[in-house]
Order: C-alpha cells, then sequence, then structure tokens
C-alpha cells in the first residue's frame, strides 16, 4: 500500500519535472506551428497502442545482455575495466519508473502545454524588459500560470500509477502495489476484498481530485 | 542556430528517443532467428510472424479484440456527438452532468472493471462477452471523444443551425445537412481514437472479458504474467504497433490540417 503511493508519488514528481520544459518549449520556444504540431503528434502517438505490448517492448532494453547493459558494459570497458559485469535492469523498481515515463508522460505534457499555448506573451516580454532574470520569470510567471495544468496532469498520473498492474507485473516482476494486488484477488475470484480495496483506492484519487477541483476548474482549460 | 536552441533540441530529441527506443527494439527483435530477446541479435527471419498468424488463441483474441474495438467505436462516436451538441446550452444540472462523464477519465480501470462484473453478472445476470467489454470501455473512451469535440467545434455552428430553423428547416434536416457535415471530421478522428484506445486497453476489461474467448490484451497479461515472452508476441506487437501508429498519425494529421492539434482561443 505504502509501497504504491510512494511509487505513484515520485512518477508524479518525476514527471512534472520533465514535462515543464517540453511544454515550455514546445508552446513558447518553439515558433513555428508546424513544428509544434509535428513534435507533439510524434511524441505523443505511441501512447495509444497496446499497454502490455509496450510493456514488453522494454525487455530488449533492460535485461541483462540488453541495451542498456550493452552501453554500460561499452562505457567500463572503453574506461580499461574488463572483467565488467553485465548489469540487468529488469524486475526492479528502477524499471517501472523508467517505464511510466514513457507511458504517463502524455497525461503530464498535454495538460501543462495547453495552460501555456493560452499565456499572453505580452507578459513574458514586460517581464524581461523589467531586466527579470530567466529564472525569476520562470518561477513567477509561468510555473505561476500553469499550475492548473500541473495539478489536472498530477491527477492523472497519480491515478493512473496508483492502480497501474501489468507494469509492476511484466517490468517490476510482480512487485506487490496495490494494483497488482486487487488484479490477483479478482482472479482468484475474491470479489469482495478486491471490491474493498478499490474501493479504497477510489476514496484516495477522489480525495485527491477533490483537492485539485478546489485550486482549478478543469472548464478553464477547456474553453 | 544558438547554444540554447541547441539545448532544447538535445532535450526534445532525447524524450523522443526515450519514448521510441522500446518500440524500435520491439520491431528489431521480432525478425530474430532465435528465440531470444537480448544483444547480440542473431539474424533475420519472419518465423515469429509465421508463428503467430498460425497462433489460432492468438489470431482468435485479436478477432474478439478488432470486434469489440469496432463496437466501442460505434458507441463512442454517436453518445460524444450527441452529448458534445447537447452540453452547448445550459440546463439543470449541466455542470454536474458534463463532471460525472468526465470521471470515466479518471476513474481507476481495475475499479471500473470489477465494477461492471458485479453489475453485468450479480444484477443482471450477463454472461460475459465481447459486449460487457465494449459497454465498460465505452464509460472511458466517450470523455476523451467528448474532449475532442469541445475543444475543436467550429464556433458558429450553433448560428448556421439558427439561420436554418429561421429558414424552417425541420430539426432532421438541420442536422443531416448543417451540423453533421460541419462536425464529420472530428468525428472521423474521434472515431480512430477510441479505436486504438479500446483496442489495447487491459485494465477495464481485464475482468469483463470472457475467460473462453478472451480479447487480446486480457491473453496476453495472463500469457505473459506467467510465462516470459517469446519474439512471436514482439510479431504481434509490431503488427498491432504499425496499424495503431497509422491510425494515430492519420487522424492526429487531419486535427493537423484543420488548425493544429489544440486550437489556441
Amino acid at each position: 500500500m505504502l509501497t504504491t503511493v510512494e511509487l505513484a508519488a515520485l512518477i508524479t514528481v518525476i514527471l512534472v519535472a520533465i514535462s515543464l520544459p517540453i511544454a515550455y518549449i514546445l508552446a513558447i520556444k518553439v515558433k513555428s506551428d508546424a513544428i509544434k504540431n509535428l513534435v507533439l503528434l510524434v511524441a505523443l502517438a505511441p501512447f495509444w497502442i497496446d499497454w502490455n505490448i509496450r510493456m514488453i517492448a522494454w525487455y530488449p532494453v533492460f535485461g541483462a545482455n540488453g541495451f542498456l547493459s550493452s552501453i554500460y558494459l561499452w562505457i567500463l570497458k572503453g574506461l580499461g575495466y574488463s572483467n565488467a559485469e553485465p548489469v540487468s535492469l529488469l524486475f526492479t523498481n528502477a524499471s517501472v519508473i523508467i517505464t511510466w515515463i514513457q507511458s504517463l508522460l502524455l497525461f503530464m505534457v498535454v495538460p501543462i502545454y495547453l495552460m501555456m499555448l493560452r499565456m499572453d506573451p505580452i507578459v513574458l516580454k514586460a517581464a524581461s524588459t523589467l531586466r527579470a532574470s530567466t529564472l525569476k520569470t520562470f518561477y513567477h510567471i509561468t510555473l505561476k500560470w500553469s499550475l492548473p495544468g500541473i495539478l489536472i496532469g498530477s491527477v492523472f498520473v497519480f491515478s493512473l500509477a496508483m492502480v497501474d498492474y501489468a507494469t509492476p507485473l511484466l517490468v517490476g516482476g510482480g512487485l506487490p502495489t496495490i494494483g497488482v494486488i486487487i488484479w490477483q484477488l479478482g482472479s482468484y475470484y475474491d470479489w469482495t476484498k478486491a471490491m474493498a480495496l478499490s474501493t479504497l483506492v477510489l476514496a484516495i484519487i477522489l480525495v485527491v481530485v477533490a483537492i485539485t477541483l478546489r485550486r482549478v476548474s478543469i472548464t478553464r482549460i477547456l474553453y | 542556430m544558438n547554444k540554447s536552441d541547441l539545448l532544447m533540441a538535445v532535450y526534445i530529441g532525447g524524450i523522443l528517443f526515450l519514448v521510441y527506443l522500446p518500440m524500435a527494439h520491439m520491431i528489431v527483435f521480432s525478425f530474430n532467428t532465435l528465440p531470444l530477446l537480448y544483444y547480440p541479435f542473431q539474424g533475420w527471419s519472419l518465423r515469429w510472424y509465421n508463428a503467430f498468424i498460425n497462433d489460432p488463441g492468438l489470431i482468435g483474441s485479436l478477432q474478439n479484440s478488432i470486434i469489440q474495438a469496432g463496437i466501442t467505436t460505434v458507441v463512442t462516436v454517436a453518445v460524444s456527438a450527441s452529448t458534445a451538441l447537447a452540453l452547448r446550452r445550459r440546463f439543470p444540472l449541466h455542470d454536474a452532468f458534463f463532471y460525472m462523464i468526465l470521471l470515466g477519465m479518471i476513474y481507476p480501470g481495475v475499479t471500473l472493471g470489477l465494477t461492471n462484473l458485479v453489475v453485468d453478472i450479480r444484477v443482471f445476470n450477463i454472461p460475459l462477452s465481447i459486449w460487457t467489454v465494449s459497454s465498460t470501455l465505452s464509460v472511458w473512451t466517450v470523455p476523451f471523444g467528448l474532449l475532442i469535440l469541445m475543444m475543436r467545434f467550429d464556433p458558429n455552428l450553433s448560428r448556421y443551425e439558427e439561420a436554418a430553423r429561421t429558414h424552417r428547416a425541420s430539426e432532421w434536416k438541420v442536422f443531416t445537412n448543417i451540423t453533421f457535415p460541419l462536425i464529420r471530421t472530428e468525428l472521423i478522428v474521434v472515431a480512430l481514437f477510441a479505436f486504438t484506445m479500446a483496442l489495447g486497453e487491459v485494465f477495464r476489461s481485464t475482468f469483463v472479458s470472457s475467460l473462453t474467448a478472451p480479447v487480446l490484451p486480457v491473453l496476453l497479461l495472463s500469457t505473459l504474467g506467467t510465462k516470459p515472452p517469446t519474439p512471436e508476441y514482439f510479431a504481434l506487437g509490431t503488427v498491432i504497433t504499425v496499424v495503431s501508429l497509422s491510425a494515430i498519425l492519420i487522424g492526429g494529421a487531419i486535427l493537423v490540417r484543420r488548425g493544429g492539434l489544440v486550437t489556441k482561443r
């Protein structure tokens, strides 16, 4: 239970950090609409592919003789360690987190991007006229403006990561997250217990949503 | 190109690399001659494609999945279009209704599956089939369709309809001659997205899929959870990936041609 919440919170924080620059670059720095659309489309297209297949596609990347391990060995050999052992990332918490970065990125980037698109460029210009540093401008204007997007994205990512059972099962090697436990209970026809647990999860998610909706309104992003 | 532009290009490139790294490996290793999923690559062959085409279990569940995704697509297009059109007007409990539908997006997949299982079996006594999967998945695909439609409606749609009504067109005529042609492209996009979403969804379909004739994602999860994958699954994955990616890229390209993935207001 605690592992699940911790992992879900961790991936949420990581994704906010990764997505802010992406949304910032695409929404503000890239001027051409064609490039904006092309990058967004190419980056987001794989998110609609079968979840299981996306999970097992990581095996040749994480495995003991996989892509990452080969690069690691190559670097170590280059540094002169000839007896380096291959490492396997498969079935560790790290592989679950990396896989989630790939599979949940869409749900964080799009809400932040939508908010940043609505930012008035004049405000940024004013900040630079008044000699605010880039970092200060980012913190006081960009970050505050895109806060609703960050919150909505966090709700999406957190609620998806909480109950994901395919990733912990296939890439995490049966990591006992709450999703895996519910899935196992349900598969063994222990529906009452499974329902009790999933009601608990639903309650946690609804509390997170309620807190978020007090701060932002979804409709503000839409219209 | 100055230094910060280069840095940004590298960053975006890195993200794209991470997103496509597993996809590229899956496609390459689906052609492996030996049943190995790690380096070094052994050589090119089509044996795993042959293996999955001759696997009746996989092909049968793929068929189930395609039929199921088709049903879900029809339901999603019909329900999200009528809902999006209705939501343009104010009516009692307008916002509550809107939020209730949106709840389907964040409602935990496993909970949705379990709830539908209990309702289908215990309350209505419906045997599990692709229809129970479709009815469950529609709860999740409809809000996405609704959002795409609401974000992209022609701002003048209501005015055109009003003009037709002023000229005494019947409501049916208004729909077939004005409304439908104006939202047709968006409906195609919603259909493409709903189909690929329904085709690959595992969390919501696990518990409502029939045990004797499961849909593909459910079969895959139960098989892959117990034994390590062979390149056979990579071959299947490559076929599905190529088909879904083309559908999504076509859908996205239509949206881009009609004024951007998301419209600025």
